[in-house]
């Protein structure tokens, strides 16, 4: 059932925000923003296969001012990671805005896919540096 | 567009660039930061002008934890744009959201 693989997606997006909502600046930010890229995937999967069964979005007015966490807000300093990286993730988070105040299911699992590959580059990056900085 | 209490040749207008250079920050980043409200910007032709006044308060949107407190700032994810819309937390039940279509009977949800 369509409906009952978007709620199971919205479980996992909901708590990987709630999660990264009011988070400290530590080392549980690489699990967070993983969990986040999941997350995405998981969305991008059910809202796919949602669209193929001919079902449509009711839109959210707004949504192109979203932010998805205050860690992961543009400009925050709990950002880690290459400029250009976080500067193309806070397009793909515009991009997954825009795309939640239209009717097409298809365009909103292609901006979930966009955001979950960035955020999964990030997680990857930040995964390695902090192997680096344990190391020594 | 908050307000700008100091002479206006005091508080000139800056391009992108000249934000970027200041900030050091890619201009990719002060587009975002305008596109998302954080920064306050007013269109001339094709580019956009930002007050440097509006720089500082940006700026100084993301200041320290000990700032933040003694200005005891409002919560983050209720926080206004600069540009007045309001910035929202993002939908998380997107299954309230879906349209189902019955066969000759329009749509319900």
């Amino acid at each position: 059932m369509a409906l009952e693989q978007v709620q199971i997606a919205d479980e996992r997006w909901g708590e990987a925000l709630e999660a990264s909502a009011e988070a400290p600046p530590d080392e549980g930010f690489a699990r967070r923003i993983r969990a986040i890229a999941n997350a995405a995937e998981q969305e991008a999967a059910a809202l796919r296969h949602a669209d193929q069964l001919g079902l449509a979005h009711r839109p959210h007015p707004g949504a192109r001012n979203m932010q998805l966490s205050h860690e992961l807000r543009p400009g925050a300093r709990s950002r880690r990671g290459p400029a250009e990286l976080w500067d193309r993730f806070d397009v793909a988070v515009i991009d997954l805005g825009e795309a939640l105040e239209g009717v097409a299911l298809s365009a909103i699992a292609r901006a979930f896919d966009v955001a979950r590959e960035l955020a999964g580059e990030i997680e990857r990056l930040d995964a390695r540096a902090g192997a680096r900085r344990r190391a020594g | 567009m908050p307000e700008h209490p100091t002479a206006p040749e005091d508080d000139p207008w800056l391009t992108v660039p000249q934000v970027s250079e200041e900030l050091k920050l890619h201009p990719a980043t002060v587009r975002v930061w305008i596109n998302t409200g954080r920064l306050a910007a007013v269109r001339a032709g094709r580019t956009w002008r930002v007050r440097r006044s509006e720089v500082d308060r940006a700026l100084l949107s993301d200041a320290s934890p000990a700032y933040v407190q003694q200005e005891s700032a409002p919560s983050p994810t209720a926080a206004e744009a600069p540009n007045g819309s309001a910035r929202r937390d993002a939908p998380r039940k997107l299954a309230d959201h879906i349209l189902t279509f019955e066969p000759g009977s329009g749509e319900s949800s």
